[in-house]
């Protein structure tokens, strides 16, 4: 997967589970502060990121996740690793 | 004979309307709006709430004590059987507190159709202006439990009565699940979906945790509104910061209605949780605001309200003011 592929993924799984308009999907958006994605909003997306990732990503990758970028961040990390 | 005889008689009249003409029977101090008490009436109203905190603290340890030293160590009966007794003692105290409240003419409140309380396996849910509106509920419902903030059991007057009761506290991470798991069970459950005491009515910024345990459940919700005014024992506010006016509380059960079934109507069947969730909480604010806004005078200066609470609630006339000019 390239980092454009990533990129697409992860927008349309958020605009898909958090009904957000792409433009706000950006690498610097706080995830609870500006996006309003809650504890329970975080579980479904890591719910989905295993998903389309095809890898099992522990819950506690997420602890230190602020950010779309931090998320992006941690996916990066997960794919890479499988190769 | 004759006293009682004739008694006997005017009741059945009474009761079959002949003479005298009667409503059903309400407490008159509530239909009255409470006149602004001078500053001795004032100054013993401080000290009157000053004394139920004292007399809540108290009573909350007598109980405690009481369901440690007597009920806990009751051979032969299950824990389950037991938190329901501890749900009966609370729902007690709850009653209690608020009848003293009102006795030593701090507020007057009253719950209007308790009997939808009644109905088992319920998500009530309601708005939540201030530090007693649980009481309100949980002591007009028959078998209630609910999800307390975490800080709660750091409170020594109530960690043990709410870990008794079986009641849920916000931190676990399977709250949605075991509220659901509670409910399914037959038992209902209060929920203030605001999460916390809020700043005004007008607001009400509804968390989605209401929903997603409505969605998990599938049972009905239960709405109730609570209208505090003027407001007090609000988030942030001393106990001895006490209106001049006594607060006049109308808590109101409404019919409950199906939120879930609402928001799913407009939605593809295979949308996410995550999404119905959203128009769920919605669907539920709308329900609210829609009541709320019949709340009584809402842009009154209410002494005791803090000047920003005074601002949030007059908005409505500021913003068409200023649409006008």
């Amino acid at each position: 997967m390239t980092a454009d592929e990533r990129n697409a993924a992860l927008l349309a799984a958020m605009e898909r589970l958090f009904e957000l308009p792409p433009e706000r999907i950006v690498p610097q958006a706080r995830l609870y502060e500006d996006l309003d994605i809650d504890s329970i909003d975080a579980v479904n997306l890591v719910i989905e990121l295993r998903r389309l990732s095809g890898r099992s990503i522990g819950a506690e990758r997420f602890r230190d996740v602020r950010t779309v970028g931090d998320v992006d961040a941690v996916l990066e990390q997960v794919l890479g690793e499988g190769e | 004979m004759g006293p009682n005889g004739s008694i006997r008689a005017l009741r059945q009249r009474c009761v079959s309307g002949q003479t005298v003409n009667r409503t059903r029977p309400t407490k008159a101090p509530f239909d009255e709006v409470p006149a602004p008490a001078g500053p001795l009436r004032h100054a013993w109203r401080v000290v009157a709430g000053g004394l139920c905190f004292g007399v809540f603290g108290i009573g909350t340890l007598l109980v405690s004590a009481w369901l440690l030293l007597v009920i806990r160590p009751m051979p032969g009966v299950s824990p389950a059987r037991k938190s329901v007794w501890v749900r009966a003692w609370i729902r007690r105290l709850a009653r209690f507190f608020i009848d003293l409240m009102q006795l030593l003419g701090l507020m007057v409140y009253r719950v209007e159709n308790t009997e939808r309380l009644a109905r088992p396996g319920l998500l009530v849910v309601s708005n939540h202006p201030s530090l007693i509106d649980a009481l309100f509920v949980l002591g007009h419902a028959p078998d209630i439990c609910c999800i307390v903030k975490r800080e709660l059991l750091g409170n020594p007057f109530i960690a043990w009565l709410v870990r008794s009761a079986g009641y849920l506290t916000n931190d676990s991470a399977a709250l949605v699940d075991e509220a659901a798991a509670v409910l399914r069970g037959g038992r209902s459950l209060l929920v203030f979906p605001e999460g916390t005491r809020n700043t005004s009515d007008l607001a009400l910024n509804f968390k989605r945790g209401a929903a997603h345990i409505a969605i998990a459940s599938g049972v009905p919700v239960l709405p109730v509104t609570i209208d505090f005014t003027p407001r007090a024992l609000g988030k942030g506010e001393r106990w001895y910061i006490v209106p001049r006016r006594p607060s006049r509380i109308q808590v109101i059960v409404h019919d409950a209605f199906d939120p879930v079934g609402l928001a799913g109507a407009d939605l593809p069947a295979d949308a996410p949780v995550t999404r119905l969730a959203r128009r769920t909480t919605q669907v539920l604010r709308d329900h609210f605001v829609e009541r709320t806004l019949r709340f009584a005078d809402p842009t009154a200066p209410g002494d005791g309200q803090r000047p920003d609470e005074r601002a949030a609630r007059s908005r409505p006339t500021t913003a068409s003011t200023g649409a006008g000019a």
